[in-house]
């Protein structure tokens, strides 16, 4: 028997019928095949009423996008393999012209509608280095094939006010051609620049890789700050914060660390590790901090906390506050680098990206030198070393989790925080669109309170199916927003941290002969 | 669509670079039956458009010293060749459709199907709209024909699934000449598998980087080819190579033959042909690091195509034409970075022609038998039929033998038997599967592959008349450029002639 792949394809003809309807496809498989293919088979042998759009067939113009397995791809760059099964679906958000066809009318028009005026500077060619240029060559990248609005999680909810990233992205191209002298950021604003999560979905979607969360939305919200038209009034309250005290959040109870901390400098015994808690872990949810503490002492850590550390500056940073940001990196920088400790553990994403990513980059432009220590995300550091570790009394729990944006895509942690759940007897069911943003991150919350509100509404129903006692997400700001959302929709789950779950799992200190290393 | 660069006299890189090399490397590119005038315009007016484009938003590469960059391309004296990344002509179309959105010009979305005429003016053309299945019609003072190439008929090309020659027949049918048809250009490396990537052009950068090409015997067959050059020999050459070693049985799986890398550090790989590991490894999943490469020669550019004057005028009144539908301007081979230059060029020319010729004129007439027979012609497709068969199965046919008697090795033998073939093909009823009032795709295939078929047939009229070898049309049986020979076909619906070459 020849090796087959299976297909299930959203069949909807809105002329004729009221709803769609899937049609599954068995077809020969090839080696090599790409979606485009099985559509062209199915086109040629099955059935030629199949409507979908193809073009170059090459990743160069976009034709073909669609979903499939739920998120927008090129239909020409996707693989497929034998004996494996695929949805396919039309693009997400647009008119449905026929099963995958969508109607790209709509999109190309409001392009036309958004289109800025490029106001030149003068006659003739300009003198640019390929460096100054670099950033104004990705966004040119773009070919329009709108798989980032399919993926974006604000435009799917209200595609009036947040206009989407492609169109974001062609703000940014206007607005930072030093060949153009019209500024076109208030043109950004009122469409909707600070309703976008800085969730990465429309960087995952795009087949050109354009990182259209951090050089579209978050430079063009720098220039809107710079010109005091930003940020929103909610986001003002924890830039103010960081600015006067250092730290993003109000202090309410007890902090984890500093003068008055239930921690001090070092925490047990054994190889040092620093622990940048960040605001929420210090400051809000100093347990879930504890449980982070205690699972790497238990690992045979020395957890060495930095009494004075601020606040890593992403809050400014995704709102647009650049000069803040750069002053918590040089701060943060200084504190950190005074230990000769080249580890440095976050149990908050947000942290974690900005670590990584905001002050990697900076310290290449700004301190002219790389960064003395390397940041790790909690869950991706001690996985190697708990995946070795003899098993416990299972916890038997039964879990479903939730991937932080800034976790998933901006660190591309995926696997690690899952193994680890499994490690501790519980069984995960996977929710629907376990990736798909709750609304917390980029500012959202704290500026647009019921926008982001809206976001994590879609994911109320999707938990509740799962019927699992609890949520795992290790991320401080998703577990805000998701106890709120669980108790505003009446629905009776804990949600918790990995770090959380490993430290009641942990019982006691592992000796190290109980680790083996390789 | 185009990747690799415009040329341009900028002489950013190469002081020594002129107009006048351009013209003279253009002209024996296309071994001397270019028109000269036309080329002319070519080398003139190409750095003035590119540097218009930048001007308009366009960006493309630069210099250490801060200018727009040049490179060395194929078979030319200078570096001139303009690039943006290996997406040139996305750049260059993006800037323009920008434009287009910063003006009044309205879109309409539908495929030409053939031009109303009123004695030998064009007034208007007649369309199909597959999405609504709609036949439609467009009255104008004057047209501009920019439907690019046609290599869609053969089963290994470069080309979009749009590049299927409609322009080419439209043209025809209504009366207008078409020149140098014969000349095929085909580059020696596309890809083979899987379908949907088939033809898709693999760099000549493979093979500059240290590429090497080996048969199912694992033999470096260019030894035998160009013993001197090898895999570096001129295109032409090296097609022709692989194009023997598959028809002699010596091809891989996918009836290709392997280019390898596997003798270079993994890393200059990366680092050097960061694109092309990307290509294959997104489109076919072969990590060219490790695994070979299969790659056929692959049909890339028609040289020929509607004879046009200097202002892009054709022989119907009202017509102009630009682009890769237009023939002449290469001869009978293309440098690369030449397309671009050409259709930029005379594009710009044409919509000024179009624009002082409307200004000139009135609507024409439209006449009510000739929409009948267009009208009929679209909907024939749609009656059952006895032996009929799907527009797909008459192309898959076509691809197949214009692949293996139309290709890179032509004889008088297979021309005839290929348009025997041809004859057989346009009796044959079509018929479709698809009555679709939304998204009528197969009625849409049905209209593209009457075109193709006809494409099909001035090409290898064209190339049974040639009887020698020259550029990129090779004649086993006449394997010699013959200098009797330097002089240009003309094909119409009446009749098939030679007119001398138009020098300067």
């Amino acid at each position: 028997m020849k090796e087959t792949v299976k297909l299930k394809i959203w069949r909807f003809d809105p002329q004729k019928e009221n709803h769609g309807h899937w049609q599954e496809f068995e077809i020969p498989y090839k080696i090599g095949m790409r979606a485009l293919d099985a559509l062209w088979y199915i086109y040629e042998n099955i059935d030629s009423t199949l409507a979908f759009r193809f073009g170059c067939r090459a990743g160069q113009c976009g034709s073909c996008a669609m979903m499939i397995n739920g998120k927008p791809e090129l239909a020409c760059k996707t693989e497929l393999l034998p004996e494996k099964e695929y949805t396919l679906e039309p693009l997400q958000t647009f008119a449905i012209t026929k099963d995958l066809a969508v109607d790209f009318a709509e999109p190309f028009e409001k392009m036309k509608e958004i289109h800025p005026d490029f106001v030149k500077t003068h006659e003739g060619v300009q003198v640019f280095t390929m460096d100054e240029i670099k950033d104004l060559l990705e966004y040119h990248k773009c070919i329009e094939c709108y798989n980032c609005i399919a993926a974006c999680p604000s435009v799917a909810e209200s595609w009036n006010e947040f206009v989407g990233p492609t169109y974001m992205r062609k703000y940014a191209q206007v607005q930072f051609d030093p060949r153009n002298t019209k500024d076109v950021f208030e043109n950004a604003l009122s469409d909707g620049l600070f309703r976008c999560t800085t969730c990465k979905a429309c960087v995952e979607a795009c087949p050109k890789d354009i990182d259209l969360a951090h050089k579209a939305i978050e430079k063009l919200r720098s220039i809107v700050v710079k010109q005091g038209l930003g940020p929103l009034e909610g986001q003002k309250e924890f830039i103010e914060r960081i600015r006067s005290y250092g730290k993003a959040v109000t202090i309410e109870k007890q902090p984890l660390i500093g003068k008055n901390g239930q921690f001090g400098e070092y925490i047990g015994e054994g190889e040092p590790v620093i622990f940048f808690t960040g605001c929420m872990m210090d400051l809000r949810l100093q347990k879930i901090g504890k449980d982070l503490i205690d699972v790497l002492n238990k690992l045979g850590y020395q957890v060495v906390i930095p009494q004075d550390q601020v606040c890593c500056g992403s809050p400014a940073i995704r709102s647009g506050d650049f000069d803040l940001g750069i002053r918590q990196l040089k701060k943060n920088v200084e504190i950190l680098e005074r230990y000769g400790i080249k580890d440095v553990i976050v149990g908050c994403p947000g942290c974690g990206i900005t670590l990584r990513d905001d002050y990697t980059r900076w310290a290449k432009e700004i301190l002219k030198r790389p960064l003395k220590f390397k940041t790790y995300d909690f869950n991706e550091f001690i996985h190697q070393k708990v995946m070795k570790l003899p098993t416990e009394t299972p916890l038997k729990l039964k879990v479903t989790y939730h991937d932080p944006c800034h976790l998933n895509r901006g660190q591309g942690i995926v696997q690690e925080p899952r193994d680890l759940i499994e490690y501790t007897g519980s069984e995960i069911i996977e929710m629907k669109e376990a990736d798909r943003c709750c609304g917390a991150g980029g500012g959202v919350r704290a500026g647009i309170r019921d926008f982001s509100r809206l976001i994590a509404s879609r994911k109320a129903q999707w938990i509740k199916e799962t019927q699992a006692e609890a949520v795992v997400t290790p991320c401080p700001f998703c577990i805000f927003q998701l106890k709120e959302l669980v108790k505003n929709k009446g629905i009776d789950m804990d949600i918790l941290h990995t770090a959380t779950l490993l430290n009641r799992l942990l019982k006691r200190p592992i000796k190290k002969s109980q680790i083996v290393d390789e | 669509m185009a990747e690799g660069g415009y040329n341009a006299t900028l002489c950013n890189v190469d002081f020594e670079d002129s107009i006048e090399s351009h013209f003279q490397d253009t002209v024996s590119g296309g071994a001397f039956v270019n028109n000269e005038r036309l080329v002319r315009v070519l080398v003139e007016n190409a750095p003035g458009r590119i540097l218009k484009l930048e001007e308009d938003g366009a960006l493309f590469y630069r210099t250490s010293d801060g200018k727009i960059d040049q490179r060395a391309f194929g078979r030319q004296s200078h570096k001139r060749t303009c690039y943006s990344g290996d997406r040139t002509g996305g750049e260059i179309m993006a800037t323009l459709i920008d434009l287009l959105r910063a003006s009044n010009v309205r879109f309409i979305k539908g495929a030409a199907v053939d031009f109303l005429l009123d004695g030998n003016k064009v007034t208007g053309v007649a369309a199909f709209d597959p999405e609504g299945a709609k036949f439609f019609l467009i009255r104008s003072k004057a047209v501009i024909l920019t439907t690019g190439g046609g290599c869609r008929i053969y089963k290994i090309t470069t080309n979009s699934f749009q590049g299927t020659g409609d322009g080419f027949a439209i043209g025809y049918r209504a009366g207008a000449e078409l020149i140098d048809m014969e000349f095929i250009q085909f580059h020696p490396t596309g890809m083979v598998f899987p379908d949907s990537a088939k033809g898709i052009l693999v760099t000549e950068a493979v093979r500059a980087e240290g590429g090497i090409l080996l048969n199912s015997l694992d033999e470096r067959f260019m030894e035998k080819y160009a013993p001197d050059r090898m895999e570096l020999a001129g295109r032409d050459v090296v097609s022709r190579a692989i194009y023997r070693e598959i028809r002699a049985g010596r091809s891989t799986p996918h009836n290709g033959v392997y280019l390898s890398l596997k003798h270079l550090d993994p890393d200059f790989i990366e680092q050097r042909l960061p694109q092309t590991v990307e290509q294959f490894r997104d489109l076919s999943g072969v990590d060219i690091t490790k695994e070979l490469m299969e790659v056929s020669p692959t049909a890339h550019h028609i040289m020929g195509g509607l004879r046009i004057s200097e202002k892009t005028e054709t022989n119907l009144k009202g017509l102009f034409a630009a682009g890769e539908v237009t023939g002449g301007i290469h001869g009978a081979n293309r440098l690369g970075g030449n397309a671009l230059a050409d259709l930029q060029v005379f594009g710009y020319i044409a919509g000024h022609s179009a624009a002082h010729s409307s200004f000139e004129s009135s609507l024409g007439k439209v006449h009510d038998k000739q929409i009948t027979q267009i009208h009929r012609a679209i909907i024939s497709p749609l009656q059952p039929k006895q032996d009929g068969k799907r527009p797909s199965q008459i192309r898959h046919e076509l691809e197949e033998l214009m692949w293996a008697n139309v290709g890179i090795l032509r004889t008088k033998e297979k021309l005839t038997h290929a348009l025997k073939d041809i004859q057989r093909l346009k009796s044959t009823p079509l018929e479709i599967g698809n009555h679709n009032t939304t998204f009528a795709y197969e009625q849409l295939e049905a209209l593209q592959v009457r075109n193709m078929l006809i494409v099909s047939e001035i090409i290898i009229k064209a190339a049974l008349f040639r009887e020698e070898s020259r550029g990129a049309h090779f004649r086993e049986d006449f394997p010699e450029t013959n200098p009797s020979w330097r002089k240009n076909i003309i094909i119409s619906k009446e009749k098939i002639h030679t007119v001398p070459v138009v020098v300067f």
